[in-house]
């Protein structure tokens, strides 16, 4: 009779233990050596990563109702071992994932990854960009604080300016037409569970429309041998390098820079004087600001926010239109980047 | 007679559409009772609210409050005439709070301007404040609204 040892003494190689098969398979995979693209990959999904333990542990403290959202985030951040830590790291690392993945969809614009059959990838990293800026706007009501109220009404009145839908998304965001208490009940569900689950829902689609694809380096005439790495251990190594260096990063920033909670929220009382947008509003805030109180007959909101959703879209749409790759689509991309960078210079002057 | 070869191909494109159309049918009709349970139920009737005594608002200041789900902003003026407002933002739904040192209200969000009388007075707003009744009884503030 024979046994799995006999078996394996036959098939040589195989004999191996499990992961040591395993790593012998992925020295045989090889990908690019030099791309911008993985870096930025790896920066979003080690911050989600730490977005989603942060996450977790939270919620074992915060409380999601109006009237212990803002105490429940208080006691995190004074009473709770490391909680003050725990709530920085998962605010920085929020910051560090829009930042990673806003790149990474520069880049798949600059360097015209979208060309030759891209676009269906380009779809779900657009959808992805989407869904993690409705995370992060979700989130920033939890604290339940004066600021966040702030941000919750603008955030919703800047939904009932787009057409048709506006009005819907508004009423549906808030639970009512003002912002109560069941405004932060939505939120909540939306930012711990509607809105995770959707970005594990597109980044699998991405996975998906990304498969068999050639890669942009395969048209490279330089030897694949020399523009190429093995996954193991090459890859794994430095992509574990990347994300020990990150989550110091973030860690440290969490520590040096914790993020207050601001003042208690009370739904009767104004924005507090010096409220502004988060940094990844900054544009749209400027723009709102700036705009004249009516043009063409229309408010100036409605056209900031028609005028901001068309080149959204605009973004979305181009790569399928520049389908050979030509100067257009990266144009775009530049264009968006330095207007956005003009307008948060033109607002700290 | 039919061959069945070349039937099978229309036959399978059959099935395909009418399991795809199935599925978009009850993919939309579930996505109806959804989205309709997500709208708001009725909001608050609360159409009126007390705010305490007439003498504990001094001349030229103004008092924050919810009436029903919506914040309001009672102002007392210098000639002890009572004005009240939504104290939301025509621009973009900021609650906005008085500048007893300006006489104006402004809005932190945008740096909209009314003036006390809750007309646009700067900034990128075009509409007025919405103005409330406000009444004396038997010596309190009763706010409702208009």
């Amino acid at each position: 009779m024979s046994t799995g040892m006999d078996n394996g003494a036959a098939l040589g190689p195989e004999a191996r233990p499990r992961l040591g098969r395993l790593a012998a398979l992925l020295a045989e995979q090889r990908v690019p050596s030099r791309e911008a693209g993985s870096w930025l990959a790896g920066t979003a999904l080690c911050s989600l990563l730490l977005l989603g333990v942060t996450g977790v542990l939270l919620l074992m403290h915060y409380r999601p109702s109006p009237a212990e959202a803002y105490g429940s985030l208080v006691r995190i951040d004074s009473a709770v071992a490391f909680g003050s830590i725990v709530r920085g790291m998962h605010r920085w690392s929020a910051d560090l994932f829009l930042l990673a993945v806003g790149a990474y969809s520069f880049c798949y614009l600059v360097q015209r990854r979208h060309a030759g059959g891209g676009g269906g990838p380009w779809v779900f990293t657009w959808l992805f960009g989407l869904v993690a800026l409705a995370t992060a706007v979700t989130g920033s009501a939890l604290p339940w604080s004066r600021a966040a109220h702030a941000h919750a009404r603008v955030a919703a009145e800047l939904l009932a300016h787009l057409p048709l839908v506006g009005e819907y998304l508004r009423r549906l965001l808030l639970g009512g037409d003002y912002l109560t208490g069941l405004s932060l009940g939505r939120a909540f569900a939306l930012h711990v569970g509607v809105l995770p689950g959707l970005l594990l829902l597109v980044g699998v689609g991405y996975g998906v429309a990304q498969f068999g694809r050639p890669r942009p380096d395969e048209l490279s005439s330089v030897p694949r041998a020399e523009r190429t790495i093995p996954i193991h251990p090459d890859f794994l190594v430095r992509q574990a390098a990347l994300w020990s260096g990150l989550t110091l990063l973030v860690v440290l920033l969490a520590t040096l820079w914790p993020r207050p909670a601001g003042a208690e929220g009370d739904l009767s009382l104004p924005a507090p004087v010096d409220v502004g947008p988060a940094w990844y509003l900054e544009p749209v805030h400027q723009l709102l600001r700036a705009a004249p109180a009516s043009m063409a007959g229309l408010t100036g909101a409605t056209v900031v926010v028609a005028g901001i959703a068309l080149a959204w879209l605009a973004t979305l749409v181009a790569p399928w239109l520049d389908r050979r790759g030509g100067g257009l689509v990266p144009a775009l991309a530049w264009l968006v980047l330095v207007s956005s960078v003009a307008l948060v210079a033109y607002g700290s002057l | 007679m039919n061959d069945p070869e070349t039937e099978r191909p229309s036959r399978r494109r059959f099935l395909d559409v009418a399991v795809t159309s199935v599925a978009a049918t009850v993919g939309v009709a579930a996505l109806y009772p959804v989205a309709r349970f997500l709208e708001p139920a009725a909001a608050s009737s609360e159409s009126s609210i007390v705010l305490g005594p007439e003498r504990e608002f001094e001349p030229g200041s103004a008092r924050a409050a919810l009436l029903g789900d919506r914040p309001i902003l009672v102002l007392r003026g210098q000639d002890g005439r009572f004005r009240a407002f939504v104290a939301i933002c025509t621009h973009l739904r900021c609650v906005v709070r008085y500048a007893p040192e300006h006489q104006w209200i402004e809005c932190a969000c945008h740096g909209g301007r009314f003036t006390a009388e809750g007309k646009p007075l700067a900034g990128p707003i075009v509409e007025p404040l919405a103005e409330l009744r406000v009444d004396v009884v038997d010596g309190a503030v009763v706010v409702s609204s208009a």
